[in-house]
């Protein structure tokens, strides 16, 4: 198959026409892909259906999928579990247990206390319950209060808004320096920085952990935070590939006019780079957002200083039977990443294209 | 600035006088390309270059954090340690079963979204496009419980449905020492979206022109995707499959907020990182676990070259302009 | 429209920032006590007079006073609830003077070994660690400091206390290294009413009282009995019970039987078989005592074999069965666990009891006993005033601690306090004096000896652990020597 072949190809642009073969394709294909969306996002509705129950609804058997209560009775200072019993006649009551057996069990009638006990025939197992639709949504105040929410958040969002300061003003000097200037060893340098990301951590971290124990910086945000003002070779990459394709006209006018280089950066190229920085400073904020590893060995100690990516598994640990708060607080701890993405789409997907596909 | 440095036009030999100041201004511009790069540098030596060297001392000594004073020099005993040590190798194993795995998915599940996102016969591309990329942005320890309990043997949708369609006995995943590899695929979904936008968008690079030429030479839909998509997307792909593979050996914090750690089921979740994480952090065997780290270090340094030797023979840069 | 979305962005951001930085006030420390009072687990030390912001190291003055951390975990201490309650005795301990600050940390068990051993390796370990049973203190062995000055130095009476408990502290080079504090015997906690629904008897109340078979014949308490019996309170969502012909196993809807968080391999090995180190004789051979193995594969054959009667690894983390925490799921009729496990037992019901364990497979009853007691770190920069603190705790304190823990008191004179105690707070209860009896037989060595390189050989046994509770199909001896092959090398490490 020539695909070098450059014959000349004039096309019309496609008529509007309504064909209908075209037209069921299309249909096809989107349902399809909506089929695994749909799919791919379950967890979030299992997420929403699950935080509204309640551990009661998870134990008991044949539970519904909406959170919903098993009805119960209450006699004689306890409470009974009320079951759909089917009598004699055909029809169907409500009744609540009195005392198991695994061959014949007691019921009364909550509606005819006084009727006494009925005996039922039977494997009381095999009943049905009624159920009563019933979202808790105490859940969420008790994640909330549990998990300490506005303290957690307020952490994480210091540790990556500072960390963003960081990395945007660190790689924008050095992509600057790697784009605009010529020096001995630039070449050299720039494949080491390039290198770096190809380093395991688990190579660096020992050190650097008994680095920060000796002058004092674990259990702090220092270790999380102080390293990004020395740039990071993602965001330095991407800032040099974009510094490359803004032509150096307006530079050299600029220096003839006399503007030093941090002039120039600042009035010139950085106007220009907009879209770009707020892209790093997105990309920044999610992996701040995201990073647990960090968070675990310097803030272990320190429950009062932990971002949110080692405050939920915690909470986790602690609550680990009540499902409900679990889902609960993972709902919370997404909702503000995403929200964020969802306002700034365009940056972020622009940001992801021009870091990834340029190579 | 590198204009300033070029000799200026009319000029055929540089005098003296022009090529000192020449030189003058080619250090000005050293120096300040020096200067912006510093935090670089800095950043190269503190927490990089010194770390890796004291990384590599330690491997070679008894260090302790609890018993500094006491380190000695062991040569290359930590070594023969590793090499005897069955669970380096299992460890590396359970990686290796998980990457048969994941890096497939990873790659060609991000690839075909992408190319069915890029079909003419989608409605509501960029929609779509959202509804895939967002998952992407949650915070993973979120994720993990969210598809844990998704992915729970007795009361998860998942296993509800494999029931319900018959299946008798559906895989217990998580609890499983052999389904918990896809499962922790399955945990994994979420993060398909960067990949899946890049190859979105270096398809969207691939010129038209070369699918119509490929039409009237009379290709169908699989030699197209073959003679024409992939090779001119290859260089994305090798991109992808690099930091998958670099990603890939560095995995451990899905097992570590999963099982505590522990490794469950059964020590399947025992990755290689999981392992190295252990030896510092809970046994504080600080040497053994330096060597565990500089075997890691060679293992990904081999691999990456392998695959950069190899690119020139399936990779096509199409703007060769560097 | 590009530039309002930026600045909506930057204004949201800035919006929630204030927002949140709002409520929590200047410190950090200090605010989340408000919080914290209201909450089921508290996650920092509400502590009326702290502000502070405590400093790594433990020297910190707060105005005159010395701090004091507590790390609590290790062992129990952070279950729902348990905080709180301990809380209202550390601010009692402040009030009642004025030259030591106590702070507790809650850290969840599960994660409390490791965040532990980071803080220590960093150099930022706590003064006061506890309580914390063998597995716990092995854990970080010889990093503890030697009270027998202090002990002295205080006059602290010791000859209250059963001196068997005290030389149970004592390490080879006579370093007293812990006061026994409390201890949990073992015991089955069982559901009345999943008795009474299946028509069978209850278990014996006592040790060496016979057992009363549904036919009427009187039998040995022992395993092969509590098979049995467990097999019929074992039933499917049928109410088929396992030693029917169509018991669907697939679908069972409550459990006869399991160790609650009694899983480890040397726990399940003990109470079968009897007690014994994993290191051997010597302290460094790895080794397998008599008849584990066999009770390893009961085990085993309970969870997965024809007619199961216990729940298997995946059931116990289901919602569906307590998330872990079998029995207080009300699915589960009979559960063998310490004392302590009253500390979360407050889901399971106002109908259960306790019995005798039954006779192992070696002819005896084993039984097990977990001894909790505070140690002091030998890193400690104020060993004094901890051990002032670790004197109120087990004087003072140390009846309401126990009813806390769920452990009886080491000392005589406390015990008789703390049944009155748990008497109120479970009147239902009638068998409290099985507990008393779990005395006579203790787990000599202890389940949780000590190995080389304990964390790392402890692991590895969990491995095995696992693989019993989640595979069908196990090779248990062949597993069991491969793991004995890797624990020798752990040893020698």
């Amino acid at each position: 198959m020539a695909v070098t072949t450059a014959k000349p190809i004039t096309r019309k642009p496609p008529r509007i026409r309504f064909k209908p073969d075209i037209f069921l394709r299309k249909m096809a294909l989107t349902l399809f892909t909506l089929l695994i969306a749909f799919l791919f996002l379950l967890p979030f509705f299992n997420m929403v259906l699950t935080s509204l129950s309640t551990t009661a609804q998870m134990m008991e058997p044949g539970a519904p999928l909406y959170p919903a209560l098993p009805a119960t009775f209450e006699y004689d200072g306890k409470e009974l579990d009320v079951y759909e019993v089917s009598m004699p006649d055909g029809s169907m009551r409500d009744l609540a247990i009195v005392k198991k057996g695994r061959q014949e069990t007691t019921f009364i009638d909550p509606q005819d206390v006084d009727g006494g006990e009925i005996v039922w025939e039977g494997a009381w197992r095999t009943l049905e319950r009624p159920w009563s639709v019933s979202p808790a949504w105490s859940n969420y105040a008790e994640a909330w209060d549990g998990i300490d929410f506005p303290i957690v958040f307020r952490n994480t969002l210091l540790i990556a808004l500072i960390g963003v300061i960081g990395t945007v003003v660190s790689s924008t000097l050095v992509a600057y320096g790697f784009a605009r200037f010529r020096f001995p060893g630039r070449n050299l340098f720039f494949t080491i920085l390039l290198a770096t990301v190809f380093l395991p951590f688990a190579v660096t971290i020992v050190p650097t952990y008994a680095f920060f124990a000796a002058i004092g910086w674990v259990g702090s945000w220092l270790p999380l935070t102080i390293p990004h003002f020395f740039s990071n070779a993602y965001n330095v990459f991407l800032l040099r590939q974009y510094f490359m394709t803004i032509p150096v006209d307006l530079d050299e006018a600029a220096g003839i006019d006399g503007a030093g280089p941090i002039r120039i950066l600042w009035s010139i190229l950085l106007p220009q780079c907009k879209p770009v920085l707020l892209a790093v400073a997105l990309f920044h904020l999610v992996f701040a957002w995201n990073d647990y590893f960090g968070p675990l060995i310097y803030l272990s100690a320190k429950f009062e200083l932990q971002p949110i990516a080692v405050a939920l598994p915690r909470f986790n640990n602690l609550y680990g039977s009540n499902p409900p708060l679990i889902q609960a607080a993972s709902l919370m701890a997404m909702i503000v990443p995403v929200i964020l993405f969802f306002l700034a789409q365009k940056a972020f997907i622009q940001g992801v294209v021009i870091t990834g596909v340029d190579k | 600035m590198t204009a300033l440095s070029q000799l200026t036009p009319g000029q055929s030999e540089p005098t003296p006088k022009k090529r000192s100041r020449a030189m003058r201004n080619a250090r000005r511009e050293a120096l300040w390309g020096y200067f912006f790069i510093l935090p670089f540098i800095l950043g190269l030596l503190i927490f990089t270059l010194l770390p890796t060297l004291a990384t590599l001392m330690m491997s070679f000594s008894d260090f302790n954090l609890s018993g500094i004073d006491e380190t000695s020099f062991v040569g290359l005993l930590n070594y023969k340690t590793l090499f005897a040590d069955s669970q380096i190798w299992h460890s590396l194993g359970v990686t290796l079963k998980y990457a048969l795995i994941a890096l497939p998915v990873g790659l060609i599940i991000p690839l075909l979204l992408a190319i069915v996102l890029n079909s003419s016969y989608l409605y509501g591309k960029s929609i779509f496009r959202t509804l895939f990329y967002f998952p992407y942005i949650v915070p993973f320890v979120a994720a993990i419980f969210v598809w844990a309990a998704l992915l729970n043997s007795e009361t998860g949708w998942i296993n509800d449905f494999l029931s319900w369609v018959g299946i008798a006995e559906p895989p217990r995943w998580l609890n499983d020492t052999t389904w918990i590899y896809p499962a922790l695929v399955i945990l994994g979904l979420w993060g398909i979206g960067n990949a899946m936008l890049i190859f979105l968008a270096s398809l969207q690079g691939v010129p038209t022109a070369l699918y119509d030429a490929a039409k009237i030479d009379g290709a169908g839909w699989w030699s197209t995707l073959f003679n024409v998509t992939l090779p001119l997307i290859s260089s994305v792909i090798f991109y992808n499959l690099t930091l998958a593979i670099v990603g890939l050996f560095q995995y451990f914090t899905v097992p570590l907020v999963l099982n505590q750690g522990t490794g469950a089921p059964g020590g399947a979740t025992m990755f290689y990182n999981l392992y190295l994480y252990k030896t510092f952090f809970t046994y504080n065997d600080m040497a053994y676990g330096a060597t565990q780290a500089w075997l890691l270090f060679a293992i990904i340094l081999t691999v990456t070259l392998v695959l950069f030797s190899t690119s020139k023979y399936w990779v096509y840069y199409a703007a060769e302009a560097r | 429209m590009r530039k309002f979305r930026f600045m909506l962005v930057s204004m949201l951001l800035m919006l929630s920032l204030v927002l949140a930085a709002c409520p929590s006030g200047a410190a950090p420390a200090g605010d989340a006590a408000a919080d914290a009072d209201a909450d089921a687990a508290a996650t920092e030390a509400p502590m009326a007079e702290s502000e502070s912001e405590s400093d790594d190291s433990a020297m910190v003055m707060d105005g005159d006073r010395v701090q004091v951390r507590w790390f609590v975990g290790l062992g129990t201490g952070s279950g729902e609830g348990q905080p709180e309650q301990q809380d209202v005795i550390i601010e009692r301990f402040n009030a009642s003077q004025d030259r030591i600050e106590l702070i507790a940390e809650y850290v969840p068990n599960v994660s409390a070994r490791d965040t532990l051993a980071t803080q220590i390796a960093s150099g930022n370990g706590p003064d006061l660690i506890g309580p914390v049973g063998w597995v716990g203190s092995n854990a970080f062995a010889g990093q503890y400091l030697d009270v027998t000055d202090l002990v002295e130095v205080s006059n602290f009476d010791t000859s209250a206390i059963n001196s068997m408990l005290v030389d149970m502290y004592q390490t080879e080079d006579g370093k007293q290294v812990g006061l026994p504090f409390l201890v949990f015997p073992a015991a089955i906690f069982y559901q009345k009413e999943l008795f009474d629904e299946a028509g069978l008897n209850y278990p014996p109340a006592s040790y060496d009282e016979m057992y009363v078979m549904p036919d009427g014949s009187e039998v040995e308490w022992n395993y092969e009995v509590l098979t049995e019996i467990s097999q019929i309170l074992t039933v499917d969502s049928n109410g088929i019970d396992a030693t029917m012909a169509d018991f669907d196993a697939t679908n069972i809807a409550q459990y006869g039987f399991t160790f609650q968080w009694q899983e480890p391999l040397p726990y399940i090995g003990t109470y079968m078989s009897g007690a014994g180190s994993m290191a051997g004789d010597d302290g460094a051979t790895a080794t397998i005592p008599d008849g584990w193995v066999d009770g390893w594969e009961w085990w085993h054959d309970a969870m997965w074999g024809d007619a199961p009667f216990a729940p298997t690894g995946p059931v116990m983390q289901s919602p569906e069965f307590g998330s872990g925490n079998m029995f207080s799921s009300q699915k589960l009729a009979m559960g063998i666990s310490p004392s302590w496990y009253t500390c979360c037992i407050a889901d399971a019901g106002e109908s259960w009891d306790l019995a005798a364990l039954p006779v192992g497979l070696n002819g005896v009853v084993n039984g097990r006993i977990d001894a909790d007691t505070f140690r002091i770190l030998e890193d400690t920069k104020n060993p004094d005033e901890t051990f002032e603190v670790l004197q109120y705790f087990l004087t003072d304190a140390a009846v309401e601690l126990a009813g806390i823990y769920g452990g009886m008191p080491a000392r005589p004179d406390q015990a008789d306090e703390w049944f009155a105690a748990k008497a109120e707070q479970f009147p239902f209860v009638e068998n409290w004096d099985v507990i008393t009896a779990g005395l006579d037989y203790p787990d000599i060595p202890s389940a949780e000896a000590f190995m080389p390189n304990f964390n790392e050989a402890w692991d590895r046994v969990a491995t095995l652990q696992n693989l019993i509770l989640n595979e069908p199909e196990v090779d248990i001896s062949g597993e069991a020597a491969t793991m004995v092959d890797d624990m020798q090398t752990i040893f020698e490490k």
